[in-house]
């Protein structure tokens, strides 16, 4: 008894900091969603091509992990600008799907570049602590802690950043309307540039976080994409704190699911909830039904 | 029509002389790319909804057949028509609620569809998983068989593509265009916008489940990697925007284009090594696939038609 009290606690306290993880690459992708509306199905491919750099910095090249989250992080971000200012920018005034294409080309593209480069053998970040941290009767995953507190602390950064910052509001006018925020004389153009980049580059954490907590192979990324959709469903495009509640909730569901039904239905089961909050969100997501006129 | 008449008498008298059954069997598998094309066509070329995952109803097709035989022993005839039937009910339990929303929900739902039935496909009790099904070989005598599902593949292209030809010009392939450049429009003069998209999601999801039925006989042994692989769902949308979405024409265009490519690609990258690899051959020609897709997607988006017949008038967005 008290040992399944243990396990419990133990679990959820693990899948508590991977919602954590899993909300830094949702949060990149609420964001372009729900300021730009596009949505960006490369976004985990990106993430997943930062985690594999990740993987070669610290593994191949030596450098610890603050050091190449930071600099990765750094050229996803320039990354992102450039995605949008020569791929996106043209595409703004023509139908939806344009844009859609070319990311979804996109992703193509970088899981095959991540194949030809990674090839299909698993790769582990190497960290260098204990794989577990011994706290009384429970033990924690140490990669799920640090990983889980860096991407909080990013998490909170780029909320503060955009809640209270000139550049923020700007954002949030133009996610109402673009074209009157343009009119009001906010810059559109730099904004989208800046914002894309800041997706990307929260893509780009978030990748190497799961990077540290699963073994990355070339296809992962759609894994990723569903759970980074899953999470912006459920938790709606409101904002960053509701992302991260909406991730907590999606990694607890998985752990318990794991936990207490069987690791084999994990992914049916999110899969399944995701297309039932699709089917019943549909016309809540981005907020009402004109807005996607 | 002439030019046609030729190419069909050309594609028949290939398929009784060709002996070599490798280039048979690349020949069969661009008629079945050019099938699914067409069928991706109909709702995404002529109706604009970006469907990303088609590939989950040849794959439902292709467990249809196979499980059908493997536990039922039954024949293929019956097989392929309970695919087309479950492709089909799994079209209308999807369509209603996706296509009743504009703008990017279908394509989303689809892309996900593609990801989730591959992994219901290793996970369900049923499937056999990851172990795979091995089915009978259609004849004992591998070269008639490989020339049988030639012709049929051939028929089932020429039958799709002139039925997509005939559509073009009646009522229910306007309003599918009505749709596209106007949702709001064609409602409001009368179009039964939802009922027309579903009808062409059902037709195109049953041309597809055909083909995944067939595919399964054909290449006789089934794991979830090979009914759901990637390209099923990104070729079609490739060969139909290559070629011109939106015209008969595009996919019997842009199928050969692909496959030849593809072909090419193989052949030229085949020996030299990359990143300091070798033998990676698939992977380069997807590699340009998904370049290409975003090119398109960025300039000539009415692909090869587009330059023969130049886009009428201009829209301007709210």
């Amino acid at each position: 008894m008290v040992e399944g009290v243990t396990t419990f606690i133990q679990a959820t306290f693990n899948g508590l900091l991977q919602g954590i993880i899993y909300a830094a690459i949702a949060a990149g992708l609420s964001l372009t969603l729900g300021v730009m509306g596009i949505i960006n199905v490369a976004h985990a491919a990106l993430g997943l091509l930062a985690a594999y750099l990740g993987w070669s910095s610290i593994n191949l090249l030596g450098l610890d992990l603050f050091t190449s989250l930071v600099i990765i992080a750094g050229i996803f971000f320039v990354i992102g600008v450039i995605i949008e200012r020569v791929l996106l920018r043209r595409l703004y005034g023509e139908e939806a799907w344009a844009s859609l294409l070319v990311l979804f080309g996109l992703m193509i593209v970088i899981e095959i570049v991540a194949n030809l480069i990674w090839t299909t053998t698993e790769r582990v970040i190497a960290v260098p602590w204990p794989a577990a941290l011994e706290l009384g009767p429970f033990r924690l995953s140490t990669t799920r802690l640090v990983g889980g507190l860096i991407m909080l602390a990013a998490i909170v950064a780029v909320h503060v950043f955009l809640t209270y910052g000139r550049i923020g509001r700007g954002m949030r006018a133009m996610a109402h309307n673009r074209d009157a925020a343009e009119i009001l004389g906010i810059n559109t153009d730099r904004l989208s540039m800046i914002l894309f980049g800041l997706g990307v580059a929260l893509a780009a954490g978030g990748g190497i976080a799961l990077g540290l907590i699963f073994p990355l192979t070339p296809q992962l990324h759609t894994q990723w994409l569903i759970l980074a959709i899953l999470i912006v469903v459920v938790g709606g495009l409101g904002g960053l704190p509701q992302t991260l509640l909406a991730a907590v909730g999606v990694a607890l569901v998985e752990t318990w699911t794991g936990l207490y039904v069987s690791f084999r239905y994990v992914d049916v089961v999110l899969y399944l909830v995701l297309i039932a909050l699709l089917w019943i969100r549909r016309e809540g997501l981005a907020g009402s039904r004109e807005r996607s006129l | 029509m002439a030019l046609g008449v030729l190419v069909v008498v050309g594609v028949l008298g290939g398929g009784l002389l060709i002996s070599s059954r490798a280039i048979l069997s690349t020949l069969t598998t661009l008629f079945m790319f050019m099938v699914l094309a067409q069928a991706w066509n109909i709702l995404g070329g002529y109706g604009g909804y970006l469907n990303l995952g088609i590939g989950a109803f040849f794959g439902v097709g292709v467990y249809t057949v196979a499980l059908l035989e493997h536990n039922f022993g039954t024949p293929l005839v019956v097989g392929v028509m309970a695919a087309a039937v479950t492709a089909a009910l799994f079209a209308l339990l999807i369509g209603p609620p996706t296509l009743r929303v504009r703008g990017v929900y279908f394509a989303i739902i689809t892309l996900i569809l593609g990801f989730l039935m591959q992994r219901l496909a290793f996970n369900l009790p049923f499937t056999e998983g990851a172990v795979g099904i091995f089915l009978s070989p259609l004849t004992s005598d591998a070269n008639r068989t490989a020339r049988i599902f030639y012709f049929v593949f051939v028929g089932l292209a020429l039958v799709t593509t002139l039925a997509v030809r005939r559509m073009e010009g009646r009522r229910f392939g306007f309003a599918l265009v009505a749709i596209r450049e106007d949702e709001d429009a064609a409602d409001s003069l009368g179009v039964k916008t939802t009922s027309v998209k579903v009808s062409s999601l059902v037709v195109g999801a049953v041309l597809a489940g055909i083909c995944g039925a067939l595919f399964a006989k054909w290449i006789t042994f089934i794991d979830p990697d090979a009914a759901f692989p990637l390209n099923t769902s990104i070729d079609p949308v490739l060969m139909a925007f290559f070629g011109g979405a939106g015209t008969w024409l595009g996919p019997v265009l842009g199928a050969p284009l692909v496959v030849l490519l593809g072909e090419i690609l193989r052949v030229s990258f085949g020996g030299l090594g990359i990143f300091g690899r070798t033998g990676i051959p698939a992977e380069v020609a997807r590699l340009v696939f998904g370049l290409i897709l975003m090119v398109v997607a960025l300039g000539a988006r009415r692909g090869l038609m587009g330059l023969v017949q130049p886009r009428k008038g201009t829209r301007s967005g709210v």
